[in-house]
């Protein structure tokens, strides 16, 4: 018998959960009071509690928040959201963060989750990422649910979104974990991106419903993400970032970490670089995900630019003149100015502007006021 | 310029160039990895700007920093007397017609220049693309005809001077995040 069989403990820890400043830690304090209800009540009348960094004034605030929160209501929510509600220890609790150093006290999904059975990576980079990046993480999403690989991440923008979006246009298993509440979609463009995740997949939030994604919670959602993978593959990160916290989550509990090589000009690879000049793995292709994995199939696997099935990273479309191949080759996978093409390619501007056009309307390429990167997708 | 109302009609004097620049987004470093704005910043900076508003200017560009190799360069470039040579005499063949190209109306247009089939395509696939309007096709018309004046052609428009005058009013994506590598 825990706590949780009762709704008004349920009920209370979700209250808890939407208290500004109440972050994981916290959340952990409440849930393992041994009457949930009577700690709740105490909050709302400020009195004095037995927890670390407890004050007078985050007993005030908490009491002001408290008056506003109805935790029969906030559960009923829930429910009609269809919302599960998954405590530590709990039998639906995912073996994976069964004895982690940081896990949560409690989890708002949504969807099903995947078979504990089915190995997982979590493939995550900056939001500031490059063509480049967006092609490597969907290259990567696509290939990994193609091997019914399930594929984490934290539904940001940039890296994150593509590699999701792969992964569920090839049917595959998706972990989505986010920062704030369900029903606050980030970025809000995502929005769909979310739904798809938790109708195909498996949405988890650390917070309760109505919880807004604030700064903070961006970096401890990370640790779920490492947690709930087995490797985890950098695509793009800057020299710092939040990618490289989820690195830090995934080496403390001993995950395996991949990072995807990339240019030494480019700052969207400056992170990664460092990771490979650390002794981190590189991830050239899904092959070196899957020899992580211990999956790799028997003999030596498809490489880049030997392999029958070429990558797309080598594909010219078919049917593009010579004078588009140069303006391809020029722009490689950066975002490069019309007029350093036009110089680099060694192309008379019309001839070089006609390439542009012939590109742009076979969707190769996209053309950003006379800003030129290729176009994306698996 | 004439402004109709439920009650008032005005005409109004209006003969003007419009010229206007705009940061890329609003700390004005995009395309930098130095750019500190948020996904919301730039959508609200990208909704400024409305598309009918975007759809009148002929023109549009992204304009980015100066490579350093070409600060450096210490070649002359072409002086602006130079410039002001080819742009007078570019000026003088559309005059000659009648009125400079930006007050051609569609008609005049199609008196004074003709498309090749080259160009017939290109226009036709960008207006199939959804990324000409009509409106936009007559701008892109003006443009390569004041393209074909510089170089001083007979108005015949061809797919060198079509590209060229698509290629100078691209859309503006400035609600992306890019990291310009050059």
């Amino acid at each position: 018998m825990t706590p949780w069989d009762d709704d008004a403990a349920v009920a209370a820890a979700l209250a808890f959960g939407s208290l500004p400043n109440a972050g994981p830690s916290r959340l952990g304090w409440f849930c393992a009071q041994p009457d949930p209800v009577e700690t709740w009540r105490r909050i709302t009348h400020g009195a004095r509690l037995d927890l670390r960094g407890w004050d007078p004034e985050l007993a005030a605030s908490w009491k002001r928040a408290a008056g506003t929160v109805e935790p029969a209501e906030l559960l009923r929510r829930h429910r009609d959201a269809r919302v599960d509600l998954l405590f530590a220890g709990s039998t639906a609790w995912p073996e994976r963060l069964a004895d982690d150093p940081g896990a949560p006290a409690l989890l708002c999904t949504s969807g099903l989750p995947p078979d504990p059975e089915r190995p997982s990576v979590g493939i995550v980079g900056t939001r500031r990422c490059t063509a480049y990046g967006r092609q490597i993480a969907a290259e990567l999403g696509q290939a990994l649910a193609a091997v019914g690989v399930v594929v984490v991440s934290g539904l940001a923008a940039g890296i994150d979104a593509e590699a999701h979006r792969a992964a569920l246009a090839r049917g595959g298993p998706v972990v989505g974990v986010v920062a704030g509440g369900l029903d606050h979609p980030y970025p809000t463009r995502n929005r769909g991106l979310w739904q798809d995740v938790a109708d195909k997949g498996w949405l988890v939030a650390e917070a309760p419903l109505g919880v807004r994604p604030e700064a903070w919670r961006f970096p401890l959602r990370n640790r779920i993400i490492a947690a709930l993978s087995d490797v985890v593959v950098v695509v793009e990160s800057g020299a710092t970032g939040g990618s490289l916290h989820t690195v830090r989550e995934a080496e403390r509990r001993g995950r395996t970490v991949l990072a995807v090589p990339g240019p030494v000009t480019s700052a969207a690879s400056q992170g990664t670089n460092d990771l490979l000049a650390d002794g981190c793995g590189p991830c050239r292709s899904v092959d070196d995900v899957l020899t992580a994995l211990d999956l790799a199939h028997a003999g030596p696997g498809p490489r880049r630019g030997s392999s029958s099935t070429p990558s797309l990273l080598d594909a010219v479309p078919p049917g593009v003149g010579p004078d588009a191949e140069r303006v391809l080759d020029v722009v490689g996978w950066g975002a490069v100015p019309l007029d350093v093409v036009v110089t680099s390619a060694g192309l008379t501007l019309v001839s070089a502007l006609a390439a542009v056009e012939e590109l742009c309307e076979a969707g190769v390429l996209h053309n950003d006021g006379g800003l030129l990167e290729r176009k994306v997708g698996p | 310029m004439q402004i109709s109302r439920a009650h008032v009609s005005a005409r109004l004097p209006a003969s003007f160039q419009l010229v206007a620049a705009m940061n890329p987004c609003p700390c004005g470093l995009g395309g930098t990895d130095r750019c500190s704005c948020g996904e919301a910043g730039l959508q609200r900076y990208a909704r400024r700007v409305s598309g009918p508003f975007m759809d009148r200017f002929d023109l549009r560009l992204r304009v980015h920093p100066t490579p350093r190799s070409a600060l450096m360069d210490e070649r002359p470039a072409e002086s602006t007397a130079e410039v002001r040579e080819r742009v007078s005499s570019a000026r003088c063949r559309a005059q000659a017609r009648g009125a400079p190209n930006a007050r051609l109306t569609a008609e005049h247009l199609r008196e004074a220049s003709t498309l090749d089939d080259g160009a017939r395509r290109m226009l036709d696939t960008a207006i199939e693309s959804g990324r000409l309007s009509g409106r936009g096709l007559v701008k892109v018309r003006r443009v390569a005809l004041t393209l074909d004046d510089l170089r001083g052609g007979s108005g015949l428009l061809d797919g060198d001077v079509v590209a060229q005058a698509l290629a100078l009013r691209t859309e503006l994506d400035l609600a992306s995040r890019r990291l310009v590598t050059s």
